[in-house]
């Protein structure tokens, strides 16, 4: 029985052995990250690993330290500081010696990291996202939502230690066209696990506020991929792509693209951009208003032109017109003048005319004078009706001569 | 009729009916007299009325 039993110590030293021989040489371990915090210039490490598929299941966890010096060294190959980028939920792979403590236990000394696996990862996760804003369409509501004519009123998401929002606020109201804006700023964490969080907290802030905003705007000044990454959230892009507002982000710099860039109403390269374009947009509004006033001016001049010359056409018409109606009439005035007399001249000489032809024709059928020339005048008797009526036998008629009459009966005819 | 106010239209229409009137022998010998009076009337009044209305013409035209 004494023989079976070790003391602590001796089991300790026996384990640190069996490691020692078995993990001779360091060895790459890929394990999610579960926390991380650094105290004076060491970081411990919480590493996970979860079961295979959606579970949050923990099915292995170590931890891990990275000394001072290693710490250096591997800070000098990333791209961003080390603590950002040993985040809560990134997958790494780190090059691990085992480490075994008789009185502390195991421990992993970490003695690289890998952060091409890290980018990998989150990359092959982001595309994944990226699928997925295609499936659920969330790319296109936002950009349906109309920009006012003039934005003036604007909620920002950023935060006030970032040079990104300073570099913005001085670009957008030190503009030389003099433009007023009138900006919210609602606090946000640009980096790490607190950015799908906070974004998600203020974009309710800015529905709940008593402003209704012309626009919102997502910035953030240049950082390296892994910083940008809390903008790929599939939450943060469910919530801009049912916002009521017009989304316009401003994430990082040139090149980069979050998934927060691809719902977004509207996505600019830098929150510069984001600034040059708000007054831009402006400026087209104002340039547009003035095009106007100069087009109505130009119509204007044009239809006062018109009327001028419409004007003067009339004047020259009316001291025309008048006139030859006035020599027209005066001319038939005239003719009437010249006619009249003698239409009344002619007149008066057909009626002459006229009374000499009854004269004579009264002259000739007189009948004293007829009885003068050798005539006479025979009758029938007693009515003294004209020959004209027929005779007959028997008949009596008288004859009126220059001397006097005498009846006669008629004897044969 | 009151002579004086008679428009220029009704004193050229009766003008007018006069003269046809003469053209067509359909006046009385008996109004002759009486209606070529009437119509130098009426003669005189239109020239009168249009020399008017052109001195007014010319004055508005001249003034404008």
């Amino acid at each position: 029985m004494e023989s079976n039993v070790f003391s602590l110590y001796d089991l300790g030293t026996l384990i640190k052995r069996v490691l020692s021989l078995n993990f001779q040489d360091k060895i790459w371990v890929k394990a999610e990250i579960a926390g991380c915090k650094v105290v004076r210039g060491i970081a411990y490490l919480d590493l996970i690993e979860k079961e295979e598929g959606q579970s949050d299941k923990i099915i292995a966890q170590q931890s891990a330290v990275i000394w001072q010096g290693t710490l250096q060294k591997i800070n000098g190959k990333l791209s961003e500081p080390i603590t950002g980028f040993l985040e809560t939920g990134r997958e790494v792979l780190v090059l691990v010696q085992i480490d075994f403590n008789v009185r502390y236990g195991l421990k992993l000394v970490i003695d690289d990291i890998d952060p091409a696996y890290t980018l990998g990862k989150l990359f092959q996760q982001r595309q994944e996202l990226e699928k997925l804003i295609y499936i659920e369409k969330l790319h296109e509501p936002n950009k349906r939502i109309a920009l006012a004519p003039v934005i003036q009123k604007i909620a920002v998401l950023s935060n006030d230690q970032a040079a990104g929002y300073h570099d913005f606020v001085h670009q957008l109201t030190e503009n030389a066209m003099n433009y007023a804006f009138s900006l919210t700023l609602f606090p946000i964490s640009l980096q790490g696990t607190l950015v799908e969080e906070t974004v998600l907290n203020q974009l309710k802030e800015i529905l709940k506020s008593k402003y209704t905003f012309d626009v919102v705007l997502i910035l953030r000044g240049g950082g390296s991929k892994l910083d940008l990454a809390g903008f790929d959230s599939i939450h943060i892009c469910r919530a801009i792509s049912s916002f009521p507002i017009k989304i316009i982000t401003g994430i990082g710099h040139e090149v980069d693209e979050t998934l927060s860039d691809i719902v977004a109403g509207i996505s600019l390269k830098t929150p510069t951009a984001v600034a040059e374009y708000l007054l831009y947009h402006n400026q087209t509004f104002e340039t547009s208003i003035q095009q106007m006033v100069l087009k109505i001016n130009d119509i204007a001049k044009y239809k006062v032109q018109q009327a001028k010359l419409r004007i003067l056409r009339f004047q020259h018409e009316l001291s025309l017109r008048p006139m030859r109606v006035i020599d027209k009439t005066n001319t038939k005035l005239e003719n009437i003048q010249k006619y009249l007399p003698n239409l009344v001249d002619n007149r008066l000489k057909k009626e002459k005319v006229k009374l000499s032809y009854l004269d004579r024709l009264i002259s000739l059928v007189n009948i004293p004078s007829t009885l003068k020339r050798g005539f006479s005048i025979t009758k029938i008797l007693p009515d003294n009706k004209p020959l004209n009526d027929g005779l007959i036998a028997n008949m009596e008629i008288e004859t009126i001569w220059e001397k006097g009459s005498f009846k006669s009966i008629i004897i044969n005819k | 009729m009151n002579t004086d106010n008679i428009s220029y239209e009704k004193a050229y229409s009766e003008l007018e009916t006069i003269i046809n009137q003469l053209e067509s022998d359909a006046l009385s010998i008996e109004l002759l007299a009486e209606k070529v009076s009437r119509a130098a009337y009426l003669l005189e009044l239109c020239t009168q009325k249009m020399r008017s209305i052109e001195a007014d013409i010319q004055q508005i035209i001249g003034t404008s």
